[in-house]
């Protein structure tokens, strides 16, 4: 059953099509973050709501918290990932940064240097910049924000 | 050695012998004469080889260094409830247990697929595109995340247990205020 799987034409075509292109293998590593850090937020918010070690009216912050990170952080990874992905903006960026090795016409190393620049640009732009930085920063107030709101909601209906 | 004659898709050298060292030693070798790339052609050219090992990493050191940061000394919520300066720490000290817990588990899941696949290879299991080398990595990785997905849900109740405890032991048993 695992060889069928793992040797049927769907697994074959798609790994060739990531392995010969630099833009996909770039998309399957973000996809997989992506996928684990949605999977990863909503098991956390669940498991917040929970959580008898948090009083329970701070459940609610803790699992806001983790849904508005998930969403944000799954979101602008896709987002600025794939749009750094572009085909132009990698090619400027390309051109400016291997502009001796393109003068000097080493192509194999150029090739190989844009593949590289492609897997890193995404990388840390959503992995440490968006993903462990501008998220974060944003999303405890917008938490908070919801918080109170639900808080007075729940005042107003008593 | 010409330029064009190594296949870096493979990382092999004309004569099919595996080369076992980053992709920016094995393109210095051919452009020496042309002088040395820079450091950033080199990490550049090296990142080429990256995979879902070095996603991980990347991930989980970004949780346990980064996060706890930004959540400790974000500008935007100053030190007012519920963010008192308790429950920043109480939240802040959640990233690097979390992200040890997760990077522990993938590590050792992708390391548990590599050695799987490799014995799957020797035994003439996979089909004949998996005998090359970069094909089969993205192979091992697509099934460490799949196996990462799966085990998602033990690892985060994991990473939740150890959780309680470090914050019993680091908080001096604080709970959330």
């Amino acid at each position: 059953m695992l060889e069928k799987i793992i040797n049927s034409k769907f697994v074959i075509n798609n790994v060739r099509k990531v392995a010969e292109n630099p833009a996909s293998a770039a998309k399957f590593l973000i996809g997989g973050v992506v996928a684990k850090d949605a999977f990863e937020y909503a098991v956390s918010t669940v498991q917040s709501l929970k959580n008898e070690e948090i009083p329970k009216k701070k459940r609610k912050l803790m699992a806001l918290l983790d849904s508005t990170t998930g969403v944000l952080s799954c979101v602008s990874q896709l987002a600025l990932g794939f749009g750094i992905l572009n085909k132009n903006v990698q090619k400027r960026m390309g051109d400016f940064l291997f502009k001796d090795l393109i003068k000097a016409g080493e192509h194999t190393a150029v090739k190989t240097g844009r593949a590289g620049l492609a897997v890193a640009s995404s990388l840390l732009l959503t992995n440490i910049l968006v993903k462990r930085i501008l998220v974060p920063l944003v999303a405890a107030p917008i938490a908070s924000y919801g918080n109170n709101r639900l808080s007075k909601q729940q005042k107003c209906e008593k | 050695m010409k330029v064009g004659a190594i296949n870096f898709y493979t990382f092999k050298s004309p004569n099919s012998t595996p080369f076992n060292g980053s992709p920016a030693a094995l393109i210095t070798k051919t452009i020496q004469k042309q002088g040395d790339l820079s450091l950033l052609n080199k990490f550049l050219i090296n990142v080429s080889k990256w995979g879902e090992k070095e996603t991980i990493l990347l991930n989980g050191a970004g949780k346990a260094l980064l996060a706890p940061l930004v959540i400790l000394f974000n500008p935007f919520i100053g030190n007012v409830p519920p963010y008192k300066k308790e429950n920043k720490a109480y939240m802040a000290l959640k990233q690097p247990v979390s992200a040890a817990v997760n990077t522990g588990v993938q590590l050792g899941i992708f390391f548990g697929v590599n050695k799987g696949f490799d014995a799957l290879l020797k035994k003439g299991v996979l089909a004949e595109n998996f005998s090359n080398v970069k094909h089969l990595n993205i192979l091992k990785g697509g099934a460490s995340l799949i196996l990462a997905l799966a085990t998602m849900p033990a690892a985060c109740a994991l990473a939740n247990k150890i959780y309680s405890k470090v914050t019993n032991k680091f908080l001096k048993g604080k709970k959330y205020a």
